[in-house]
């Protein structure tokens, strides 16, 4: 299957992600499948963190959701998740919640580009 | 690696599907992501793979198989990296802990790298740093090892130690013979520590009241007083010529360590009793308690200066005369 022939306006790089797993697919749709559960889960331990006051479980799911994001070259989403990593380390949460609800909208679009990549990509072969 | 993280890592090779003699890497991190990458690089160098999503669970993997190398994240829930390389530290040290690092965790990266962590990379350069890292790690930890294991054939030690009146030696001296004693299986971890104390205490006592002569009834009375006399006299005569003489014989079954100085040794009779309450708080009496207690036999020669302990080897890991 040709990869460079899918074609969709999507929220992450796929030749990023290419290059990232070295060009196995199936190891690409490992990381998609996984971040299409880890991924709204971190987010949801990053909105309770921030409901309750604590920077130190807001730092820590930023921190994790960051670094994951960062692997399908979704920069936008890195900087939120690294700007509420920042704050949560401050416990300084008073300006966090505009930043969450851009993260939140970020990586909504990003597990919509991730599912529609692993529907592109359905044909090819698992790990 | 737990059910709930197999469950949740497509292609994650179990050990019965991987070839046995391949060496076994402990991938840790709280990040399913990241420790996918980390499976499929590693595997990529030849190792199997097992993974954890915090130091708490990467324990119970290394009890259940210990790996060659151990990958791990820094921050973590429940036990974070640098608690993960000190437990490993502690009860592993042949094994090598490579840390992933990332943004935000450069302190605790430098803690961790201080508290024996052998390499670190940048998670964000991971496919192109860990098949770098891996096998200088592994190669490393290999020469290391089977230096450990040759160590642990030695059956027999005979040496001599020759100090001058340095109290800083002490620890150094100390610690290397802990570390041959828990080599040839004399003591374990628990009693290396008791072990230590006991030697500490002798070999103080060789250098401060055996050959500079100054009394524990001034340590009583003021610690700085006591120290400065004992600093004064290291360069003065006839305290500057002494040596501590430390003769160390070891067995499979006994330590036995003589710590001799050139003072003029004292009446051993007019020790007070150490096992007597009444003088356990008295710093004359306490090295002796500490001493006598951590060992099993102790016992001054006629003119007091020189002292012989022995310690037996014992299954249990309590030892002593408690």
């Amino acid at each position: 299957m040709s990869f460079a022939n899918l074609s969709s306006p999507l929220a992450f790089d796929r030749r990023a992600l290419l290059a990232v797993a070295d060009g196995d697919i199936a190891l690409m749709r490992d990381l998609a499948r996984l971040f299409l559960v880890d991924g709204p889960q971190t987010l949801g331990r990053l909105r309770l963190g921030l409901a309750g006051g604590h920077g130190v479980r807001v730092q820590m799911a930023a921190h994790t959701l960051a670094g994951s994001v960062a692997l399908f070259g979704d920069d936008r989403s890195v900087e939120l998740a690294r700007r509420l990593e920042s704050l949560g380390r401050r416990n300084d949460l008073a300006g966090a919640e505009p930043v969450a609800v851009e993260l939140t909208a970020a990586v909504d679009a990003l597990c919509h580009s991730l599912a529609q990549f692993l529907e592109d990509t359905a044909e090819c072969p698992s790990s | 690696m737990s059910a709930a993280v197999a469950e949740a890592e497509p292609g994650f090779k179990t050990p019965a599907d991987a070839a046995p003699a391949l060496p076994l890497a402990l991938v840790v991190d709280d990040a399913p992501l990241d420790r996918r990458m980390a499976t499929a690089i590693i595997e990529k160098c030849g190792l199997r793979v097992e993974c954890a999503a915090d130091g708490c669970e990467a324990l119970a993997a290394i009890g259940r198989a210990v790996p060659a190398v151990i990958i791990t994240d820094l921050q973590m829930p429940n036990m974070d990296g640098l608690q993960l390389v000190e437990a490993v530290r502690a009860d592993f040290p042949w094994v090598p802990v490579v840390l992933m690092t990332s943004r935000g965790s450069e302190e605790i990266a430098i803690a961790a790298l201080h508290a024996g962590a052998a390499h670190y990379f940048a998670k964000r350069n991971l496919k192109t740093e860990l098949p770098v890292v891996l096998p200088q790690v592994l190669a490393a930890a290999r020469t290391d090892r089977r230096r450990h294991e040759l160590l642990s054939c030695v059956e027999h030690v005979d040496c001599r130690f020759v100090l001058d009146n340095d109290p800083a030696m002490v620890p150094l001296l100390v610690a290397h013979l802990q570390e041959q004693l828990e080599r040839m299986g004399l003591c374990d971890k628990s009693s290396k520590i008791r072990v230590g104390v006991a030697l500490e205490e002798a070999l103080l006592n060789g250098i401060y009241h055996g050959n500079l002569e100054v009394s524990s009834v001034l340590k009583e009375e003021s610690e700085g007083a006591f120290r400065r006399l004992a600093e004064q006299r290291r360069r003065q005569e006839p305290y500057c010529r002494r040596k501590l003489s430390v003769d160390v014989h070891l067995n499979t079954t006994k330590a036995v360590f003589v710590i001799h100085d050139d003072g003029p040794g004292f009446d051993v009779t007019q020790l007070p009793d150490p096992t007597d309450p009444e003088n356990l708080l008295k710093p004359s009496g306490r090295g002796l308690l500490l001493i006598r207690t951590f060992m099993d036999e102790a016992v001054h020669n006629a003119a007091g200066n020189q002292i012989t302990m022995m310690l037996r080897r014992r299954s249990s890991p309590v030892i002593g005369n408690q």
